[in-house]
């Protein structure tokens, strides 16, 4: 009984934390064989914005699960994406366009409007309320719904959702129910939520399938990542740097660190270029290779990351010649090579190095970080130097404790 | 036997569990050092990892069935401490370290110095 017992806990140890990811071909033939129908599927121009360089898959077997997220060029994965509900063979069931634009910071919950769009123009609108359809008091579930689309046959129709959600992006969860929400005809629902408490017609749980899992920070060639900007005394290129700032705790500048999520927020650089031959933009930032021995206070060797669709809540921009511009480019490469010390180099201080570079100039207040120094740059600092830019009056600094999310990085170039 | 005995310690159970590395990709060190730093904004998986801590040494003054018993409700509320110290964050991004070896072999030590626990309150009877 007690072998029995060991074998059983040993089982739900080993199997408990494993996260199914299955899909029963290679996920390179898996993306490639939702490409393929996609391709069939969605009109040129649609097909034609998706990067499929960046398409994330997730799936649960036991669901008989498999979605792919596939981010929309130059924009944030975070906000503008096309997500397919697919079987383990990549064959895709439904899928829809979404674009998010949060109204409020409200935690782990959509309260807000949901507006679907077809392709011909029509809309649903649906109120939502902490993840769940209010029921008006007139019966109707929205005054909207009354005039029911007809969905395009054969067409997918895009979802542009204006709703607020805490999360830094919008969760598997979450971007299910989209799908769920629209219906594999249409629409459907996800449960009515009644205000009063009663007289409704109930409420149907909201399906919870899976969770995010911790962001990827991997290290990038930054050499690669400045060799997309091409040449730097292009004629008529116009070029901006921008400083970004994520608080560590939403909504309270005051906070130094936040210890529910190991944070101490976070600064990082946004490089643009535009010119005849197009727009490019690289979004980076400043990492300890192994986060957990910056505790101890000393030198860790770092690596650079790409900060793409990054949540801020304070940006400053600023517009610099190719000279300065050039500047930037080789600040980036060269400070990307040294150590990362939280109290003498981290984040803030790459951005800030970068930013000075390029000829940006921001007079920031350091903190103590605790148990380390008695004065540093921190995120903190920079928020608070480009909230003093804003009280002047700055146009080109924004400073909101509610947070905001970077665009796209274009990515390597060989 | 003589290693199962060692292992199941309360000393190991608090160092396994002191130890274990966490940390999001900007900051990370050993779960003591977020625990004492929470504690002070009354964060709750910092009170449930202090309970744990508390309660586990208690078990030091204790042998037999009481010390059993005592290192079972530690170790119950230190993965209680662990899971919601896990799920209040953001995304997750507070295990962000565990893709690394060093932090993965911590928690395999906790897990393993868990499992102990409760054998040897298995062996003791149980509740």
């Amino acid at each position: 009984m007690k072998n029995t017992f060991y074998a059983l806990l040993l089982g739900t140890l080993l199997f408990s934390c494993r996260k199914e990811n299955a899909t029963s071909i290679s996920p390179v033939n898996y993306i490639e064989a939702v490409r393929t129908a996609l391709h069939d599927s969605l009109s040129p121009g649609d097909f034609a914005s998706l990067d499929f360089s960046r398409a994330s898959a997730s799936g649960i077997d036991s669901l008989h699960l498999h979605l792919l997220r596939i981010p929309v060029f130059l924009k944030p994965i975070a906000t503008d994406f096309f997500v397919a509900k697919t079987d383990g063979d990549g064959h895709i069931f439904s899928g829809r366009f979404v674009s998010i634009a949060r109204d409020s910071s409200e935690k782990k919950s959509f309260s807000g409007m949901v507006l679907y769009h077809s392709m011909k123009g029509k809309q649903i609108a649906l109120r939502l309320m902490k993840g769940h359809i209010v029921k008006s008091p007139s019966g109707a579930v929205s005054s909207l719904m009354a005039d029911e689309p007809e969905i395009d046959g054969g067409e997918l129709p895009p979802v542009v959702v204006t709703a607020s959600y805490g999360g830094g992006g919008i969760s598997y969860a979450d971007w299910y129910n989209l799908l769920d929400m629209a219906g594999d005809d249409g629409y459907g629902y996800i449960g009515y939520y009644s205000p009063s408490g009663g007289g409704g017609n109930g409420s149907a749980p909201t399906m919870q399938v899976d969770f995010e899992a911790p962001e990827s920070k991997d290290a990038i060639d930054v050499a690669k990542y400045m060799k997309c900007f091409g040449a730097t005394q292009e004629a008529g290129a116009t070029y901006t740097v921008t400083i970004a700032v994520d608080i560590p705790v939403d909504n309270d500048p005051s906070k130094i660190f936040n210890w529910a999520d190991a944070s101490p927020g976070h600064t990082f650089i946004e490089l643009y270029k535009n010119s005849s031959a197009g727009l490019v933009q690289q979004v980076v930032g400043f990492y300890p290779n192994q986060p957990w021995k910056t505790v101890a206070g000393g030198n860790v060797n770092a690596k650079v990351a790409d900060d793409a669709g990054h949540e801020y809540q304070a940006k400053f921009t600023i517009s610099v010649s190719g000279a300065g511009f050039a500047n930037a480019l080789r600040a980036a490469q060269a400070y990307g090579n040294f150590d990362y010390n939280v109290a003498t180099f981290n984040c803030a201080d790459y951005a800030l190095k970068v930013f000075t570079a390029a000829g940006g100039q921001l007079n920031v207040p350091q903190f103590p970080v605790p148990e380390y120094s008695d004065g540093s740059n921190t995120p903190q600092g920079v928020y608070d130097a480009i909230q003093g830019l804003v009280l002047s009056g700055n146009k080109n600094a924004m400073a909101n404790a509610q947070k905001q999310w970077i665009g796209d990085s274009h990515g390597a170039c060989d | 036997m003589m290693l199962l005995k060692i292992s199941g310690h309360p000393l190991m159970q608090l160092f396994s569990f002191c130890i274990l590395l966490v940390g999001s990709a900007y900051f990370g060190g050993p779960y003591i050092f977020f625990l004492y730093h929470a504690v002070q904004e009354l964060l709750a998986y910092a009170i449930f990892g202090w309970m744990a801590i508390v309660l586990t040494v208690c078990a030091l003054f204790f042998t037999g069935r009481g010390e059993a018993v005592l290192q079972f409700i530690g170790v119950v509320l230190m993965v209680v401490s662990l899971l919601v110290f896990i799920f209040s964050a953001e995304h997750m991004m507070n295990i962000y370290v565990w893709r690394q070896l060093i932090p993965l072999l911590t928690l395999a030590l906790f897990a393993f110095m868990a499992g102990i626990v409760v054998r040897k309150f298995i062996k003791m009877g149980g509740l």
